[in-house]
């Protein structure tokens, strides 16, 4: 049977107005139930893939398809059901200030129109699981940066979402939250969600052994577990999809 | 635990803050000009009912030697009558008493005057068969062959002029409530259109998760139709002391056109329609705005 690919880029480049391009010649495949890190320097381009990913964006040229369909053909008006598939934890967290952290989290629930019931059960699971019980009623100002982290995350994953993206997900917190973040991300992962995390963390990628997607100067490789740009020996290893 | 907001930080809109302001202005001008426009249209109505099918016949007395001749004039009055009263379609012509005439003119002169010292014509009311054909240029030449000093009046030139007169301020008032509604409509998709710069990012992360233009553009309309009810609601209440105290003015003038122009239940009934319009009129531009800007998103 032939395999199941989350995510197709073909040929893919972006540019911002007239300046060069961010991403090259991007062609890639991840399969259904796939978990990747996502690394390269700053500026490199980790935040404009993932944000094609999340369909914040259309490609300046090639072709872009999530879950078999490609992206330039959808109509406006499927997009929403597209993007109720995706979970995304935001490096800046795009919290709403003026929500408490249980409507932050609730909000891919309101808007796919969840009962109101189903939504406060779910939500407030979710929010005792990362450790925010006590702050459920808390607007985003009032909490710390760790905490504020962890409502984007329950955010992303409260729709149980069929791929889920990450953007530097660890950068506020202690490694202790940080593997028991990963634990959730892996635990999703088991149910079949397919998972990119874009970050910086080496010490995340060798202590949990998942390929790693690298931009570098615009254009991506994939490298398998174990594998790492740093080892230029390896380099002509790494598979380029 | 879950208290429900807006997803929208619709708090920190200081432009949104116009809005109730404007829908006020414009309930408040079109809710004058809907009162003005149904008063005299009752108006009309009430005059015209009353004076269509009935003529007026005026009898100029006949003077001689500087003194009226009561003789004479009695005698013409007669063959005023004889002449309507054998003409088709006429039902009843009679002369008004002296004291039909002095009621006619006691709101005017009050109740101290002799009718005999005024130079008044004497009046015959004429009614007509309801749906007939009534020959008045016939009539008008045999009256002023036999009875020169006879006139007939048939009214429709004054009903005429008076219907010209309330369908122009009927037109006035219409085009300054269309330019009112223009103006709000125009304030409305400011506002709404400076609210969607604003929260662009807070809508990007809505559609982000999932939201359908529709989520968002409801949640913008029922911001408008509340800020919209305050503006109409304090708008229609500023109506109401100027139209009971013109209904008050008018209910003191005994007689003429005036004491006709009353505000009675179903013109209430319209007036009562106009904030809830507003309102309508305020969230329907709001809606269409944001689905009109959103469309131009990814």
């Amino acid at each position: 049977m032939a395999e199941t690919y989350v995510i197709e880029f073909d040929a893919v480049g972006l540019r911002y107005g007239q300046g060069a391009e961010v991403l090259r010649d991007i062609s890639f495949a991840l399969p259904a139930g796939s978990f990747y890190f996502l690394t390269g320097e700053s500026g490199a381009g980790k935040t404009s893939l993932l944000s094609l990913l999340y369909l914040a964006r259309s490609p300046t040229r090639g072709s872009v398809k999530l879950f078999g369909k490609g992206v330039h053909n959808i109509p406006r008006d499927d997009l929403p059901e597209l993007r109720r598939r995706i979970g995304v934890v935001f490096q800046d967290f795009r919290l709403l200030d003026h929500l408490s952290a249980v409507d932050n989290v609730a909000l891919p629930l309101r808007v796919a129109g969840y009962p109101e019931d189903e939504i406060q059960k779910r939500v407030a699971e979710l929010l005792m699981w990362v450790g925010l019980g006590a702050h459920l009623n808390a607007k985003p100002p009032t909490l710390s940066g760790g905490q504020k982290q962890s409502v984007a995350i329950a955010r992303a994953v409260i729709n149980r979402p069929q791929l889920l993206l990450a953007d530097e997900p660890t950068g506020n917190m202690d490694d202790k939250s940080a593997a028991r973040l990963m634990r959730l991300f892996i635990e999703l992962n088991k149910r079949g969600t397919t998972v990119v995390i874009a970050t910086h963390n080496e010490g995340l990628i060798r202590t949990f052994p998942y390929p790693r997607i690298h931009l570098a100067n615009g254009q991506l490789t994939i490298y398998p577990v174990g594998y790492s740009p740093d080892q230029a020996y390896l380099k002509t290893e790494a598979l380029r999809v | 635990m879950f208290k429900r907001s807006s997803d929208l930080p619709f708090a920190n809109d200081t432009a949104a803050w116009f809005l109730p302001w404007m829908v006020m202005l414009m309930v408040f001008f079109a809710g004058l000009m809907t009162a003005g426009t149904l008063s005299l249209n009752s108006m009309l109505s009430r005059w015209s009912r009353s004076i269509s099918g009935s003529l007026t016949v005026q009898v100029i007395p006949i003077e001689e030697d500087g003194r009226i001749n009561k003789k004479k004039t009695q005698q013409e009055m007669q063959d005023v009558l004889d002449i309507l009263r054998k003409t088709a379609g006429i039902a009843s012509a009679r002369a008004l008493t002296d004291s039909q005439m002095k009621n006619l003119l006691k709101p005017w002169l009050g109740e101290s005057f002799l009718l005999e010292d005024l130079p008044m014509p004497y009046l015959i009311d004429v009614q007509l068969i309801p749906d007939a054909e009534v020959d008045l240029d016939m009539l008008k030449t045999l009256l002023a062959r036999n009875t020169p000093n006879a006139s007939l009046d048939v009214h429709k030139l004054w009903l005429g002029k008076l219907i010209k007169l309330v369908r122009t301020l009927d037109f006035l008032g219409s085009a300054l409530l269309s330019l009112v509604i223009a103006t709000t409509s125009v304030v409305v998709i400011y506002v709404t259109s400076s609210s969607l710069a604003v929260h662009k990012p807070v809508i990007e992360l809505l559609h982000q998760t999932g939201a359908h233009d529709g989520y968002i553009s409801k949640q913008y309309a029922q911001r408008t139709a509340v800020l919209a009810s305050v503006g109409a609601v304090v708008g229609f209440l500023g109506i109401l002391p100027i139209i009971f105290m013109l209904s008050s003015v008018v209910g003191e003038v005994q007689g003429g056109l005036l004491s006709e122009a009353r505000f009675d239940a179903a013109s209430w009934g319209l007036l009562s329609l106009v904030p809830v319009l507003a309102v309508i009129l305020s969230t329907l531009t709001a809606y269409w705005t944001v689905q009109k800007t959103l469309r131009r998103m990814l």
